[in-house]
């Protein structure tokens, strides 16, 4: 009874020798999903095409102020007569949007595009980055050779000069000053235990320098940038109060030194002709002024000669002593030299004292050590830079605070669209 | 294919490919400041890069259905193929900053992660199965000639018990055959020592036939220690003139085993290429679309 023959020979005439042009199942699958996927990778796209959508195309969903055109791609991406590329233009940007000349002298002017990156999700178009600056400003050329702004500027955290309010003149000291003329101490109004009318309240920051401007009041670009200015008769009145005269229980008005006389010379005729028995009675303001005094006393024997003999010494003792105590009063007697305050600091730039205002006033400006006016109490870029770098999270990109666009120059944008057109 | 030594020049070329395209981009985009734009100079050049790459990859599915063209080493081509097409996902992810963007490259990119992962396993059972098969399956055909080894082997069963038992003839009234399962096509019409080789031919008539004929996982040939038994007892029941076809009829059901283990062995070496290529080719055309509204948009 045979068993089995195993041999080369055996197994090879088991071989059927065609067997490879004889569908078999697993290639027939091979070929057949070949054929099937990348047919239903483009059926998925005609399906979606018919529908007349592009979407699918898209690099990434769009910033939000874009997002209400939806998927009509051609609102922005327009093809040009016998051009493939539908790239989107500067045209179709300045369609919608005004967009005002950085500086008239700037020897370049870039795309739209090339600083707006758009189809990154739901990010600000605004924040553009620090290459595109750079690319003029690490160099600065302008067409008529003047500049306004430093030649070199990098980063914020490498590269950024000093604030211009805080370098120095080239033809001063080496410290940067302030030129306002004007007496101010903060130290002495910032000391505990200081009297005001109430008592004796500390005087806060804030006592003095309120809170932000309206925007209405500061422009597009500069709302909430600057606290309201300080003026005598909000933030000095109530302390500092213009007496003139011992004998009249009224104080002169801040303004200009004739209008102040004319108020003096007409309290002091009021003052006599209801008091004439003051005619002729020792002064006692005399008695107030220094022996060097220029004008000798002379004997008043009129209401007339008392007024203006009077006004002469009080209106002397008031420019001397009450106004020469902020102000600088010119030798052009009596003439108060303009303060010359600055109303900003940043010209180039803005800031926002809100968005600051969880950290306290001192810990930026040193104004409870300075006495001089001169001192530039302008926290200086090294303290910005304590947060503002990318390893604090604070933003440092040069769109913090700087715009590129000019918007005092800007013009009221003519609208590309009707609703329907952008709901439809 | 096997993933040893002779790899070691185009994993080192690949390395060094890789740490230059990540340098270049760490370079970059710290330098830029701005969200990544696949559409940037650099942003393209790594497209381009990755494209090419992706693209000498699919070339080898060209170069397997024209074998006579001398277009370089297979091996070479397979090498190339595993080791630039693994590199080119990394470098697509380069150019897309590491973002899937809108919906048609979102798909490219899953597509691409499928498409990889499934090669790097198609690579690693290529390298481990075709050793496991060679010391499992000493009796391995090719894998196409199965069906018909396996109808060769019922004849030559039938052979060996007609042999031994008796002539066999095949049933032809249908109601017999439908009544008996249509196990027991055959039955034996001439009995030489009917007594004697009857276990024999009850065992191969109800029990090893159906499993030669219609091999299944389930039936219990298929397990080798019960075969071992069944055939141990056989030998006891039989004379031993038989042994030799009881012997015989044995290795014939470990072939049957083994060919269906190097069915299911053949479909894991092989499986994988049925997501692998159908959606590189798919990945490929969407890619296409996309170089072609990206240029456009």
């Amino acid at each position: 009874m045979g068993g089995r023959t195993r041999t080369a020979k055996a197994l090879a005439q088991r071989i059927d020798l065609n067997y490879f042009k004889r569908p078999h199942p697993f290639r027939r699958w091979k070929l057949g999903l070949s054929i099937a996927v990348p047919a239903a990778a483009l059926l998925w796209l005609a399906g979606i095409a018919a529908g007349g959508s592009r979407a699918p195309y898209s690099s990434g969903p769009a910033s939000s102020a874009h997002q209400v055109f939806g998927d009509k791609c051609e609102r922005c991406h327009v093809t040009q007569a016998r051009a493939f590329r539908a790239h989107v233009t500067d045209n179709m940007c300045v369609s919608c949007h005004d967009a005002p000349q950085h500086k008239s002298n700037q020897t370049f002017t870039p795309a739209c595009a090339s600083c707006h990156l758009e189809h990154r999700g739901a990010i600000r178009l605004a924040t553009t980055s620090n290459r595109e600056c750079e690319q003029c400003h690490l160099d600065l050329k302008t067409t008529t050779g003047r500049r306004t702004v430093a030649q070199v500027v990098g980063s914020f955290e490498d590269g950024h000069p000093e604030f211009a309010a805080l370098r120095p003149a080239a033809d001063a000291s080496a410290k940067a000053v302030d030129r306002a003329v004007l007496k101010f101490n903060h130290e002495i109004h910032m000391k505990p235990g200081l009297r005001v009318p109430a008592g004796t309240a500390p005087l806060e920051c804030s006592t003095c320098h309120e809170q932000m401007l309206p925007a209405a009041t500061l422009g597009r670009t500069r709302a909430r940038e600057m606290p309201v200015p300080v003026t005598y008769a909000k933030n000095c009145a109530s302390c500092h109060r213009l007496y003139f005269d011992p004998l009249i229980d009224a104080v002169v008005p801040h303004d200009a030194p004739e209008k102040v006389h004319a108020v003096v010379v007409r309290m002091l005729r009021e003052f006599i002709t209801a008091n004439p028995g003051q005619i002729g009675k020792p002064d006692p303001v005399r008695g107030r002024i220094p022996v060097n005094f220029p004008e000798p006393m002379q004997r008043v024997r009129n209401a007339a000669e008392w007024v203006d003999a009077r006004t002469a010494t009080v209106e002397r003792l008031l420019w001397s002593k009450t106004c020469a105590e902020c102000h600088t009063i010119s030798a052009a007697f009596p003439r108060v030299v303009s303060t010359n305050m600055r109303s900003g600091w940043m010209p180039h730039a803005r800031f926002d004292h809100q968005a600051h205002q969880m950290a306290s006033c001192v810990s930026c400006h040193a104004a409870q050590t300075s006495r001089d006016t001169a001192d530039v109490l302008m926290p200086s870029i090294a303290t910005c830079q304590q947060c503002h770098k990318p390893t604090r999270g604070a933003e440092s990109r040069c769109f913090e605070c700087h715009e590129y666009h000019d918007w005092k120059t800007a013009k009221p944008a003519k609208p590309g669209f009707d609703l329907q057109q952008l709901t439809n | 294919m096997r993933i040893d030594r002779t790899h070691q020049s185009w994993a080192v070329a690949s390395g060094v490919a890789l740490a230059l395209a990540a340098a270049g981009y760490v370079a970059a985009t710290a330098s830029s400041g701005r969200p990544w734009s696949g559409g940037s100079a650099i942003g393209l050049a790594y497209g381009i890069s990755g494209f090419a790459m992706m693209v000498f990859a699919a070339l080898l599915a060209g170069r397997k259905k024209v074998p006579v063209w001398r277009i370089g080493r297979a091996q070479t081509w397979m090498r190339g193929h595993l080791w630039l097409g693994l590199l080119s996902f990394p470098i697509i992810l380069f150019h897309a900053g590491f973002a899937f963007g809108g919906s048609l490259t979102r798909v490219m990119m899953w597509i691409f992660v499928v498409v990889i992962l499934s090669g790097i396993a198609g690579a690693a059972l290529q390298h481990f199965l075709p050793r496991l098969m060679f010391a499992r399956v000493p009796m391995e055909t090719i894998y196409e000639q199965i069906p018909h080894v396996r109808a060769q082997l019922l004849i030559e069963a039938d052979g060996i018990v007609s042999d031994a038992c008796g002539g066999m003839a095949v049933i032809t009234d249908p109601a017999a055959e439908r009544a008996t399962g249509g196990a027991s096509k055959l039955q034996s019409s001439v009995r030489v020592d009917a007594e004697e080789s009857a276990p024999l031919r009850e065992f191969y008539l109800a029990e090893m036939r159906p499993f030669v004929a219609e091999p299944d996982s389930a039936h219990p040939l298929a397990d080798r220690q019960h075969g071992d038994q069944v055939f141990a007892r056989l030998r006891t029941l039989l004379p031993s003139g038989f042994h030799t076809a009881v012997s015989a009829l044995e290795n014939i059901c470990e072939e049957e085993r083994q060919l269906s283990r190097q069915q299911k062995m053949h479909a894991w070496l092989h499986g994988w290429l049925l997501t692998h290529i159908p959606l590189s080719f798919a990945l490929l055309v969407l890619a296409i679309i996309h170089i072609v509204t990206a240029l456009r948009y």
